[in-house]
């Protein structure tokens, strides 16, 4: 039987020996967090093109055309005689949607006689179709205001107070944590830590399927689960430390490279980081000894990045999901991750605010290990007997 | 033809000793894709949990709080107190999305015919819950805002019909086409789905040449073709396209209609291009497995060209929104020019000629990486020549 340090020093050889784990676990975690960060360093969308098909011609229908062309969210692309012509760059995905002002738009309106617009939107992405929604939406509301407001300084109502009776109500919508309400701020935390999970399942899962096929652990009838674990923790020794190098890197460098938020004690970050990495590491040991060869496991494997994020609970709540999936979720251990890291970094919470989090997935963490020795009795049933190593 | 066939069926029989790749023929599309279409069952999120800080105690504010209990999405679940730090709220309270703040005088200050405001915080952290509350928000405010306008409006002797076409002079009709009642499982499921069958296909491939390699069977293979390089290239090309084709009419035909996905009048002529899509990727795999003679690094070569395929395609975030190198490095991905003919084909039912360019640009990687395993073998040929 290696010794604890003899079994961690091999592992050493063995990543620099074998090219896949060097590259999933010393190369992508930082390829991907720079190029797929980069995606979304702009944050948000801007600037959507819309086309405008203006029957009305009026000063009014080329004032609304004119603010919805400057607001932030949306440009024009073009103007076009009909809706057939401007259906054209719709289809081809050029404009993501059309404006028609409709004849008779800058009468009706300033005659107070009830007018409308009408906005097609191509609604097969969200995002695109829902800000053209509300830059439009905001400008025909400042402009209906101003209309109100001429009517009521038409009945001789001084300018400051038409202006309010014009919106007797005013939406001051604020959004927290994330102000500018920006899809980047919202995912690339969470994609960031995804990435690490993911390469440290693949490369993790292909060391410990060698182990299985090749190494140590091929004669694993003759271990008890003490022999069984000591081999185990002197491999996972090294990919701990690792990872936790990389969130640390990852908090200082990167996350600011893509100033992101990040709020919170770097030290209470990093012991939560460290209780992740560790179930995650156990869940990899469980399934990987499911696996004959280290090829079919990152075969596998790299299909599962969006289901575990998907059911994750961060892109879309777990309350929405059926009742077997909830409890699915919940036995994932970066299902309470994302929720503390979110609740730390994002929304400055403190260690009182977060214990319901660190218990799940301290909880996961004695479950996995429960659900090893299991496996591990499981695998010595199966394989015949041989000389047991202490 | 016979040899060719003969060769796709070899390939079969090769598959099928390989578990794994069970595992990505079957389990897969049939656990998998209903797994993630489950995830978005409900398709929308109907009931978001909020809170209300009243510090007015008025009739109004009591009508306004009324109001937004009769919100369908919006459940207040919290009323807060002025000892309650605005600040604190969401963290203190992880269940509550947002909350609406009424402040103090507010009805004193609209019946003088004050402007007031009315603050709605959200806790944007996730912007789907964001969104939602500010546009329930926005609609809801705006229609109090309206109520008290029609109500001045008719003080004033104004009539009914006149006096509500005056709360609201210019009217915005939405169409949103395609996907009206903005469902998420109509929108995430077809793109994931798809990106899938890319990876299924590409992955398959990529260990079709190396392994004969590694399993010393590369002559034998050579053999049955007469030496043909090409006959070698479009057996394994057929092989993986055909179980690609079949996934794929296993998601329109039978993943899709169960999950409750409206399906496409365009389904059947949109096949050509799926099948243009899969030999696209087959294609690829096959260039892959041949540069790289190790399994392994061929693998991991294609799960990192792979994986992140969804984010470059600009499903979830607009390509021109990116910085111009990955908008460029989009390009390279076949998922960005299929999912641009999907979108056109057979969600918007646009004609055949705007699916041209798309499907043009999947041939040509189909060319280059023909020309670049034909390119490679040869080198190998004239290597072992020598």
């Amino acid at each position: 039987m290696k010794t604890w340090f003899s079994i961690l020093k091999s592992e050493l050889s063995l990543i620099i020996e074998d090219k896949s784990i060097l590259l999933t676990c010393l190369v992508a975690p930082i390829l991907y967090a720079f190029f797929i960060g980069s995606i979304y360093s702009e944050k948000n969308v801007s600037q959507i093109p819309i086309a405008v098909v203006d029957f009305d011609h009026s000063n009014l229908s080329r004032k609304v055309s004119q603010l919805i062309n400057t607001s932030e969210k949306t440009s024009i692309e073009a103007h076009y005689s009909s809706l057939e012509d401007a259906m054209f760059p719709f289809n081809n995905l050029e404009v993501q949607g059309i404006l028609i002002l409709p004849k008779g738009f800058q009468k009706k309106t300033m005659n107070l006689d009830g007018s409308h617009i009408e906005i097609i939107l191509n609604n097969t992405k969200f995002l695109t179709s829902n800000e053209i929604n509300k830059s439009v939406q905001q400008v025909i509301l400042t402009v209906a205001g101003g209309v109100r407001m001429q009517y009521f300084i038409s009945n001789n109502i001084p300018v400051e107070l038409a202006q309010q009776k014009a919106q007797p109500i005013m939406p001051v919508v604020k959004s927290i944590y994330n102000t500018t309400n920006n899809y980047g701020d919202y995912l690339l935390p969470i994609l960031l830590i995804l990435i690490l999970q993911q390469t440290l399942i693949i490369g993790f899962g292909q060391s410990v399927v060698h182990e299985f096929k090749h190494g140590v652990l091929k004669t694993v009838e003759a271990y008890d689960f003490y022999a069984f674990i000591k081999v185990l923790s002197a491999k996972s020794f090294y990919y701990i430390a690792l990872y936790i190098a990389y969130f640390f890197v990852f908090y200082k460098l990167i996350f600011p490279h893509f100033s992101l938020s990040l709020n919170g004690s770097i030290l209470l970050h990093l012991l939560l980081s460290t209780l992740f990495v560790s179930v995650v590491i156990i869940y990899t040991i469980l399934f990987a000894s499911f696996f004959k060869t280290t090829i079919g496991w990152t075969e596998v494997m790299a299909f599962s990045t969006y289901p575990l994020f998907l059911v994750s609970g961060y892109s879309w709540p777990i309350e929405a999901m059926p009742l077997g999936l909830q409890m699915f979720a919940n036995l994932l251990p970066s299902t309470p991750y994302f929720n503390i890291f979110n609740a730390l970094a994002t929304e400055g919470a403190k260690l009182e605010n977060i214990t319901n989090g660190f218990f799940h997935l301290l909880l996961l963490f004695l479950m996995g290990y429960l659900l090893l020795y299991v496996r591990f009795r499981f695998i010595k049933i199966k394989l015949p007997k041989k000389a047991a190593v202490t | 033809m016979k040899n060719i066939l003969q060769l796709i069926i070899r390939e079969f029989l090769r598959l099928k000793k390989r578990p794994a790749a069970w595992v990505l023929i079957l389990v897969i599309p049939i656990g998998i894709f209903f797994y993630l279409g489950s995830i978005y069952e409900e398709g929308s999120i109907e009931n978001v949990s909020i809170a209300i800080l009243d510090l007015d105690h008025s009739d109004l504010s009591r009508q306004v709080i009324h109001n937004v209990e009769a919100s369908p999405k919006l459940n207040i679940i919290r009323f807060l107190n002025s000892n309650d730090h605005l600040d604190d709220v969401f963290i203190n309270h992880p269940e509550v999305k947002g909350f609406y703040v009424i402040p103090k005088n507010f009805q004193k200050n609209i019946f003088s015919g004050n402007q007031e405001k009315l603050l709605v915080y959200t806790n944007s952290s996730n912007i789907i819950y964001g969104n939602l509350i500010y546009k329930e928000a926005a609609t809801f405010i705006n229609t109090l805002s309206a109520g008290l306008n029609l109500n001045s409006f008719k003080l004033n002797g104004i009539p009914n019909e006149k006096a509500l076409k005056m709360v609201m002079p210019i009217k915005v009709i939405a169409k949103p086409l395609f996907n009206s009642y903005y469902n998420y499982l109509y929108y995430l499921i077809p793109g994931l789905t798809t990106v899938l069958l890319q990876m299924i296909v590409f992955l398959l491939a990529a260990r079709s040449i190396n392994s004969e390699y590694t399993n010393g069977t590369f002559n034998e293979l050579l053999e049955s073709t007469n030496g043909s390089v090409f006959k070698i290239i479009l057996g394994k090309v057929l092989a993986y396209s055909l179980i690609g084709f079949l996934v794929a009419i296993f998601i329109f035909s039978v993943v899709h209609p169960i999950l409750g996905i409206p399906s496409s009048a365009s389904t059947l002529p949109f096949l050509w291009v799926v099948l243009v899509f899969v030999i696209t990727n087959a294609m690829l795999g096959v260039m892959v497995s041949t540069i790289f003679k190790n399994e392994a690094i061929a693998m991991d070569v294609s799960f990192v060209y792979n994986s992140p395929a969804f984010v470059f395609s600009g499903f979830t975030f607009p390509i021109m929104a990116m910085p111009a190198f990955n908008a460029w490095y989009a390009q390279l991905i076949p998922y960005t020019h299929f999912l641009n003919a999907f979108i056109k084909g057979m969600e918007m039912n646009t004609p055949f000629t705007f699916l041209v360019q798309p499907v043009i640009n999947l041939l040509l990687f189909c060319l280059v990486a023909y020309t670049v395993t034909v390119i490679i073998f040869m080198f190998r040929n004239k290597k072992a020549a020598l």
